[in-house]
């Protein structure tokens, strides 16, 4: 139930683009916004090879401390998912496959952490598939 | 420290020239009536206001120079201070430096106007002009110098021994600041400590500048003198022969030793109460 | 940057602070969390230099707390200070005067921001505008350590985040700063660090994100437990 909610709470935050950030307090920051750039990446409201805000505009636009900032990027590089160009700035990546994986690996998560709700709910797997399609249905 | 002092006097900016105010309205009155009046009565009414504003500007020196610096730690006011990066000695010199002004200030300005008023009284009056022969006189038997400046001086000793008082007040109020700024009993400890070191300290100077004169004085040889003056009087002298006795000894001479003597104590107790205000607060200071 | 070592500040015979030990770090956001009368502001005090500790050292920059750490850090206390006679010009003369740091231009920026008028008579704010003021003349600093006593203490909550986004353009890595405030949620976005005070006495100083992820909780949520004597931190 709670992946639920959460996932919808996630939705609502996609619906009002461009407005702050809802965070969810009980995980960690920078990781919600990390799934937030990556989420816009794959919706193609960032584009490919793009460069990405200063680490000082990160943390005004999500007003997230500018220590959490730097830390995105760590991250973010780490992953392979942007790149720094000295005296730049940090650019998102130009490997299309990258951002193919990270698409199925939320999609997948969104998928497991909807099942893992609904057999909370003692739903077998065939009803589960009939919810699926039903709702699809509609 | 001037920049600290410059706020000194821009806090207390309207009470001081509410005073002001006061003073210089009294004094326009009294010259208005010492120049339109032709009766010396008349000039018993603004005399008197000029006396008692005299009285109550002392006392109002005393608790504006001790409540301004016990506001400044007693309320969150004096964060202001103490947020700054001053050392406590400046702060707490400027405090000791806008007493000393303002007492100086005050005391100047009113025996200014008190000389100024007295002057034009006796050249107005002639009778008044022959009266104060004799205290001249006395003047100059007693201190060996001018009417003028015995008062000169007593305004100094005045503005010495309310500086005593203030310092010594602020010492007061810096311990219980301090050292009892939580204890329960605080404003009686500090009223206590307040009266208990002038008394101590009174004490102790007196005992200091009479062992002190007694040594002096034995060596200008005043005593002995004044003896052998006084018993060749012959029987039907008058008031003003004892004053020629006493001008000949050297009574003159014993009471600067004692002023200097005073002086001195004077400006050891202030300095004592600065340096140990000054550790107090670097110590202890608790806002 | 700055070290406290078994700090105790008694007032009579009541602890406010007990035997605190704390270290800050340069370029860190601490968030001083706490009940009211729980120790916040008599350790903000002792560190700008208000207050004497009754034992234990306070070092900045290895240094005791004296001139040179008071020019370097910014206190903003919880209560208004300023003195009677001041507009909110002269507030920052004031400041100007006695501190090196203070940027003038800033000032003013800030005012304009927080729409108070600079002919306003200090003493006679509101709650919010006096914060905001305070807010404005604190951050006008360009101070090493920033302390901040409740920011939010007296600000609707409209003006919140606008007094948030403040104090978070005003940070980087050269600077500190400890936000003391029992409204946890507001800061739980802008902080490094988690400082916990219950009764005087230091509870738990960590990152907020280790936090996060350890218990799955917000921080406010523990700071709730903490207060309420569940779990084990």
């Amino acid at each position: 139930m709670y992946y639920l909610t959460s996932a919808l709470v996630k939705c609502k935050r996609e619906a009002k683009e461009g407005e702050e950030v809802e965070f969810d307090h009980t995980r960690p920051i920078y990781m919600q916004v990390i799934e937030d750039i990556k989420l816009r990446i794959i919706r193609g409201e960032l584009k490919v090879g793009d460069k990405l805000p200063s680490t000082r505009e990160l943390a005004m636009q999500y007003q997230i401390n500018p220590n959490t900032a730097s830390r995105i990027y760590n991250e973010l590089e780490q992953e392979g998912f942007c790149y720094t160009k000295r005296g730049l700035g940090t650019f998102i990546t130009e490997d299309e496959t990258m951002i193919i994986e990270a698409k199925e690996t939320m999609a997948e998560k969104l998928i497991e952490d909807c099942i893992n709700g609904l057999k909370q709910l003692n739903y077998s797997e065939n009803e589960v598939i009939a919810l699926f399609q039903k709702k699809i249905g509609e | 420290m001037l920049r600290l002092l410059k706020y000194e006097f821009r806090k207390r900016i309207a009470t001081l020239s509410v005073v002001l105010a006061i003073l210089l309205l009294t004094q326009g009155w009294a010259l208005f009536c010492l120049c339109t009046k032709e009766h010396a009565d008349q000039l018993v009414l603004p005399f008197t206001f000029l006396i008692i504003f005299g009285f109550l500007g002392t006392v109002f020196l005393f608790f504006d120079g001790v409540s301004t610096f016990s506001s400044e730690f007693s309320d969150k006011k004096g964060y202001m201070m103490f947020l700054t990066p001053n050392s406590p000695g400046a702060i707490v010199g400027a405090k000791f430096l806008y007493a000393v002004i303002t007492v100086v200030g005050g005391y100047s300005l009113f025996h200014l106007f008190a000389y100024w008023d007295y002057s034009l009284f006796i050249n107005k009056w002639e009778n008044v002009k022959e009266g104060t022969k004799v205290l001249e006189q006395i003047a100059r038997a007693m201190f060996g110098m001018s009417l003028g400046n015995v008062t000169l001086y007593g305004m100094v000793f005045g503005i010495i021994r309310m500086l005593t008082l203030i310092a010594f007040g602020y010492l007061a109020v810096t311990i219980s600041t301090t050292v009892l700024a939580n204890h329960k009993y605080k404003v009686f400890l500090t009223i206590a400590v307040f009266v208990g070191v002038l008394v101590l300290v009174g004490v102790l100077t007196s005992a200091a500048t009479n062992f002190l004169m007694e040594t002096l004085t034995d060596q200008i040889g005043l005593s002995q003198s004044l003896e052998t003056g006084m018993t060749a009087l012959p029987e039907e002298s008058n008031f003003f022969d004892i004053l020629k006795v006493i001008e000949k000894t050297k009574m003159a001479e014993a009471m600067h030793v004692g002023m200097v003597i005073d002086v001195g104590f004077s400006v050891l107790q202030w300095a004592a109460a600065y340096f140990l205000s000054v550790v107090l607060v670097k110590k202890k200071v608790s806002l | 940057m700055l070290k406290c070592e078994s700090l105790t500040k008694k007032y009579g015979s009541k602890l406010a602070v007990h035997n605190l030990t704390l270290n800050i770090e340069k370029g860190k956001v601490y968030a001083l969390l706490g009940s009211n009368g729980s120790g916040k502001t008599t350790l903000m005090k002792m560190i700008a230099g208000l207050t004497h500790p009754t034992s234990g050292t306070i070092l900045y920059e290895n240094q005791p707390i004296g001139i040179a750490s008071k020019k370097e850090i910014a206190y903003m206390p919880t209560d208004s200070f300023f003195y009677k006679y001041m507009s909110i010009k002269d507030v920052g003369k004031y400041y100007k005067d006695f501190f090196q740091d203070f940027d003038e231009e800033k000032y003013k920026e800030l005012l304009e921001r927080m729409e108070l008028s600079e002919k306003l008579k200090a003493s006679s704010l509101s709650t919010g505008l006096g914060a905001k003021l305070k807010l404005c003349v604190t951050l006008a600093r360009k101070a090493k350590l920033y302390m901040l006593d409740e920011p939010l203490n007296g600000i609707d909550i409209i003006a919140r985040e606008q007094v948030m986004n403040t104090i978070l353009e005003a940070m980087n890595e050269e600077n500190s700063f400890i936000i003391s405030s029992h409204l946890v949620d507001e800061l739980e976005t802008v902080i490094d660090e988690a400082i916990f005070i219950k009764n005087g006495v230091l509870e738990l100083n960590r990152s907020a994100e280790e936090l996060r992820a350890q218990y799955n909780n917000s921080i406010s949520e523990i700071y709730k437990m903490i207060y309420l004597g569940k779990g084990e931190f």
